[in-house]
Parts: structure tokens; sequence; C-alpha cells
């Protein structure tokens, strides 16, 4: 009786400690994934999960929601610990996120919003010419797929409300491509990337779209982490990113994602959303 | 040509016809029955996906979610993507404008389309297309209204099924039924080809040599048949009847010939004997022996031009026929004529000599135109006409005399027949022997103002 009360007390007690151990140690890092990159690609982020959880010695869970919103609410509240978030939503959520990395497309740490027509409009020069169109935002949270335009037509003393007969959000870069393809929409604003992303992957569907014109240059989507977490898993989740372009598997999945690599980033080059975000609420919160 | 086709091929084509006219009615018949149905099908689940489309699309079209409802349509539409011509789905909101469509460069967002403008009919056929309409109506309102148009080609793979599968049945039914078609056919045209075939024999063979078709039914070819038999029958005993007159009427033509030519010699023979009989009683006086010789040499001249007037030689030393024979012929001729005071037409294209026998051709003219000459009325017309062509010499005589009486007609050419009034009739016989010795023809037409004698020679080369 009393062996068997010994045994029994000494066996909760390793398991307890066991399960302490094993949960601290192996608890995945999660990791939050917007429309700032190509979706529907199970296969690759189960591989990138696999070689980041290895570098990383941690686990990664991707976690995928429908909107910008509801990926930045699940970072702020800690319900995820890292997040590949839009420029717009970082400038908004400074002091609450941190900076982890910025990718490199094209050798630079910065991307374009892009003016998109179908193939068959060839009139169509700027957004002046768009009165009365149906036009396609990506996201209400995205720079490139909704800030950018507002401030664009701003600019050109524009107002979206006045402009367009109907406007929709898409939810994803792709889809605005796809809805403006198919005349869904006559015009959409989309990220530049994942414009250039897609001419590769999906020519066909590319063609049978038209630039009408490129904006300004901005800070790439970063990945940002959870203002709670610790800097020596801030430290380490950048410094595995940055050294992606350093292996060949590695280099591999940044081929996939059509970027150049990780670099760790200057929240100053968010400096150009973060004007652009100011001058639209300013002119807004003004009424004119 | 169909018509005039053997009913031996006739039948069985007849009949093979009908197989298929039977198959391609059938085929139209369940053709026209499986496109009803496929069509009613293809409704009423067009139906069932426009309801749970109209479902789905609450929320969408609350929500203005254009994208999201636009994901919807397709995936009804998108699902038949492999074919070429897929369904469309159009989205109208309250107002009837387009809220969101399968097809956005057809039907864009927020247009006005005319394509479906049918009130009141949720089911209608625009162009080639059926269009069922659903209409949007959560909690008693209606929101909008889904159109689905399904193009009418949908329903046609049933319906190459259908051809396809007669097909395949009529050739295995004309594939039995065409050698039975065939084999029927042929027993049934049996009796009537064997007619057919038997009928020309009946004039050229005689009816013992004919094989008669055997009566094998009661219907109308039966019929036929038994009457071809009693006709075969009737037309030999026929033949025996008319080959027993012939021998009747051979025998009395040569009873009179007989009779004509020992009247002919008789006469004379009569006058002879009595001079000789004289001369044995009277003795012989110079004189007397000089009377009964000359008698005698008349009596036995008149039986030998008799006699050598019945036999017509043909091969007489002669002169190819020339225009002066002819020419001749009519000077010989008109002093009879004018004894008459009758006229003479004279008409002779004879230009050059012809290669036949100028003495047996006037012979034949000097008759027919003595005839002539004798059966005119004073004042009469005669009319001789000789002329060539396609290889004939062609005579023509015609008087407007007194007809030839039908009595006479039957006799015409015959010697001695006692129908003649003013002479033998060896005139005619003569004509008629040198006419068929040269193969020629010689016809006669007579009837009130007009008797024809032509006569037709073929002219060797």
């Amino acid at each position: 009786m009393g062996v068997l009360l010994r045994a029994l007390v000494v066996l909760a007690l390793l398991l307890t400690l066991a399960g302490r151990t094993w949960g601290t140690e192996t608890a995945p890092l999660r990791f939050g994934t917007t429309a700032v990159i190509l979706q529907d690609r199970a296969e690759f982020l189960t591989k990138w999960a696999r070689y980041l959880g290895e570098r990383l010695g941690r686990p990664i869970q991707f976690v995928q929601r429908g909107s910008y919103a509801e990926v930045g609410e699940l970072l702020s509240t800690s319900q995820i610990d890292i997040a590949w978030v839009c420029g717009a939503p970082y400038v908004r959520n400074r002091g609450r996120w941190q900076l982890v990395a910025v990718p490199l497309h094209q050798g630079k740490p910065l991307y374009q919003s892009y003016l998109i027509v179908p193939a068959s409009d060839t009139r169509t020069k700027s957004y002046r010419d768009l009165e009365g169109t149906v036009f396609a935002y990506s996201d209400p949270d995205s720079n490139s797929g909704y800030l950018v335009p507002q401030f664009q037509m701003l600019e050109q003393g524009l107002r979206a409300g006045n402009l367009f007969r109907k406007t929709f959000f898409t939810w994803a870069h792709q889809d605005t491509v796809k809805a403006v393809a198919v005349g869904l929409a006559q015009a959409g604003a989309v990220d530049g990337y994942i414009w250039e992303a897609l001419a590769d992957i999906d020519p066909a569907l590319i063609a049978r779209t038209r630039i009408v014109s490129r904006s300004a240059w901005y800070g790439f989507p970063p990945i940002v982490a959870r203002a709670s977490l610790e800097p020596d898993l801030l430290k380490a989740v950048g410094e595995v990113l940055a050294s992606m372009n350093a292996d060949a598997r590695g280099k591999e999945l940044l081929n996939q994602m059509r970027l150049d690599g990780f670099v760790p980033g200057e929240d100053s080059l968010f400096d150009g959303i973060r004007q652009i975000n100011q001058f639209v609420n300013k002119h807004y919160a003004q009424g004119s | 040509m169909l018509r005039d086709l053997s009913y031996r091929y006739k039948l069985p084509l007849a009949f093979i016809a009908a197989i298929l006219v039977t198959a391609i009615a059938l085929a139209i018949t369940s053709a026209a029955k499986t496109y009803d149905t496929a069509r009613q099908q293809l409704l009423v689940s067009a139906e069932r996906v426009g309801a749970v489309l109209a479902n789905a699309l609450v929320e969408p079209l609350r929500k203005d979610a254009i994208w999201s409802a636009y994901l919807t349509v397709k995936t009804v539409a998108g699902a038949n993507e492999e074919s070429s011509d897929p369904p469309v789905v159009v989205v109208l909101d309250a107002l009837g404008r387009v809220f969101v469509s399968s097809e956005p460069e057809r039907f864009p967002v927020l247009s006005v389309t005319t394509e479906f403008a049918e009130e009141g009919n949720t089911r209608s056929g625009v162009d080639d297309h059926l269009v069922v309409r659903v209409p949007i109506v959560p909690e008693q309102i209606t929101v909008g209204e889904v159109i689905l148009q399904y193009p009418r080609a949908w329903l046609l793979p049933p319906l190459y099924d259908i051809a396809r599968s007669t097909a395949w049945t009529t050739i295995i039914v004309l594939t039995v039924l065409v050698p039975i078609a065939w084999f029927w056919g042929r027993r049934v045209a049996a009796p009537l080809v064997h007619l057919a075939d038997s009928m020309p024999k009946v004039a050229a063979l005689p009816a013992e040599q004919i094989e008669l078709p055997k009566v094998v039914s009661r219907d109308e070819i039966g019929d036929l048949t038994e009457r071809f038999r009693s006709m075969v029958t009737d037309l030999a005993d026929k033949r025996e009847v008319e080959r027993r007159m012939m021998t009747t009427d051979r025998l009395a033509a040569l009873g009179r010939l007989a009779a004509g030519v020992a009247h002919e010699i008789n006469n004379p023979l009569g006058g002879m004997l009595t001079a000789l009989s004289t001369y044995r009683r009277h003795g012989a006086t110079t004189d007397l022996r000089e009377k009964t010789l000359s008698l005698l040499e008349r009596g036995l001249n008149q039986i030998k031009e008799t006699v050598s007037a019945l036999l017509v030689e043909a091969k007489l030393e002669t002169h190819p026929l020339s225009p002066e024979d002819i020419e001749d012929v009519r000077t010989l001729i008109l002093p009879e004529v004018k004894k008459k005071h009758a006229r003479l037409i004279w008409s002779s294209d004879i230009d050059r000599p012809m290669a036949l026998p100028s003495t047996q051709v006037r012979q034949v003219l000097i008759n027919l135109l003595l005839n002539a000459t004798k059966a005119v009325d004073e004042g009469g017309d005669i009319a001789c006409t000789v002329d060539r062509c396609d290889g004939l010499l062609r005579i023509t005589v015609e008087d407007n005399g007194e007809p030839i009486a039908s009595a006479q007609y039957e006799r015409l050419f015959e010697p001695f027949s006692g129908q003649d009034v003013s002479g033998n009739g060896l005139g005619l016989w003569v004509t008629y022997q040198i006419v068929q010795q040269f193969h020629g023809e010689i016809s006669v037409d007579s009837h009130p103002g007009l008797t024809q004698f032509k006569v037709e020679l073929p002219v060797t080369n």
C-alpha cells in the first residue's frame, strides 16, 4: 500500500515535470499570414514551416485568416506570436508590434502598388478615366490595395465615393487580379509584387490585365511580432529569416516566394506609408 | 427509272424501304420523347441549383460582397468548365440590375440586361437556351433573382445516343430481314416473272414448247396465270383452225387456177379438134388444108401465149432501166388513154440508169397503166409517178374510175379468177410475180374517187 502510494506520487511528479518541459520547449511558434503573400499554397507553407522549425529548434504553426484585420487582432491580443502583415497596419499599430524582418524584392525592401485594368481596356490612362466604373480593392487594411489608391485619387482631386459606381473588396491581391481579368471589376489596385509573381506563375491570367500606372515605392509588407515576444526569440527568428538565402533549401523557398531574402529592416522604411496614411486621415477628418 | 425495275428487285426494295421508314419514324418519336424528358430533367435540376444558389446568395447580396458572390456563381458555372458551352448564371439585385454574373464581360456589374426579359415566365427559351429564374426571397421580401441559362446543346448528347442505338438496331434488323425480304420478294415476283418470260414465246413458239407457269395461288397473280394458260390453249386451237382454213383456201385457189388454165386451153383445143374433124370428113382440098393448118397454128399459139404468160421468167436478157424506158412506156400508153379521152398526169424523176431490169419494170408499169386506163371513165384522170427514194424505185399509178369491188379485192392477183370482165386477169398476176421476184412490194388502195397501186422495188447496188 505504502509502496504503491509512493510510486504513484513519483509517477505523478515525473509526469508533471515532463509535461512542463515538453510544453515549454515544444510549444509551436504561431505565425500568422495574410494575403501579402500568394495564398492557396499549403504545400509551400508546410515546407517553409518545417524549414523554419528546424532552424529555430521550435515547431512553426501557420495561422491563416480571411482579412488583415483578423490577423492583426490575433497578433495584438497575443493569440499568435509573429505575423506577415501589410505596411499600413504596421504603421497604425506602432508600439504594439515589433519589426522582425523585411523581405527583399528585386534586391530592395520596397514594392509598388499597381493600378490595373482588363487588357481589353486600352483607353484608361489614370483614375480620371475610371468614372462610373466598378473598382476592386483587396482589403481595407491593405496599403497597396486600398491606402495607396485612396491617396492617389485625393492627390488628383478625386474621391472614390464619387468617382466609382461601385467598389468591392476581394480580400486578396490575387483575387483582385482575377476580378479585373474576368471583367467583374473594370479596374483594381494590387500589390506590385503579387502581380509580378503571378506573371511568372499564371501568365495567362496576367495577360488579361494591363498596368495603367505604378505608384511610388513603399516599405515591403514586413514580418512583425507581438509586443510581448521575448527579445531572444525575436532575434532568433530575425536571424533565421535573414540567413535563408545562405543555404540551398532556404534559397529554393525564397525562389518559390519570388523573394531575394530578408533583412532586419528599419522602421523608417515605412515613413512613406505613414505619410500617406496621415494625409488620407487628415483629409477625411477635415471633411474637405 | 424505278418504275421500270423488275418486280424481282422492286418488292425486296419496297420491303427494306418500309423497314427503314419505320425505323426512322420510331427514332424520331423516341428522340422527341427523350428530348422532352431531358429538357424536363434539366429544368428540374436547374431549378434545384437555382434554389440552392438563391439561398447561398442572400448573405453576399445583403453585404454587397460581390467577390464572394462571384465565387459562388462560378462554382455552379465552373463545375462544367470542361464543356465548351457552360451554363450562364446571372444574379439580379432588388432593382433588377446585374449584381454579379458568371460572365462579367457579357453581363457587367450594375448593368441592366434585357436578354431574359420575360415577365411572369420562369421558364423560357431564349434562342438556343433554356432559362430558369428563381427569385431570392428571404423572409418574404424579394431581394434579387437568380437566372440560370443552359445551352440547349446540353440536350443533344442523349439524342445522339438515341440516333446511334436506333442506327445499330436498324442495321441488325436489316441484316436479318434483308435476306428474308429478298427471298420473299423473289418468291412473290416469281410467277409474274415467269408469266412475263412466257408471253413473248407465245408468238414465236408452238404452244407445246411453251413451259406454262403453274397456278400456285388463288390471288390476282394466280388468276392471271390461269387466264394465261387458257389463252395459250385457245391460241393453239385458233392456229389449228386457221391452218385448216388456209389449206382449204389454197386448194380452192388451186382449183380455180386449174379451171382457168383448163378453160383457156380448152377453148382453142375445141376449135382445133372441130377443124381437124372437118378436114377429115371433106378431104384434102388445098384450100381447106391451108385453112385448117392456119387455124391449128393460131390455136397452138394461143395456148403457147397462155402458158408463157403463166411462167413469168425473171432471167430475161435485159438492160438497166433508163429514163428513156420510162418515156417509152408513156409513149406506148398515150394512144390508149386518148381513146378514152382521159388525162394522163405524168411525173418521173428518174434521170439516170438504175440497177433494175428494164423489161420487167416496163412490163409492170404498162400493166398497171393499162388497168388504170381500162378502169377510168370517159374523160377521167390517170396519174403516174415514178420516183426513187431510200434505195427504192417507187411506182404509183392512180385513177379516179370505179373502185375495185370488194369481191374482186380478195382475188385481185389470182390468174383466171373470173373476176375480170375484159381480160383473163393475167396482167396483175404477172405484175405480182415480177415484184415478188425482185423482193419488192405491191399494195392496193381503192375507195370511191381514187384507186391507187403502189409498187416498191429495191435497187441493188
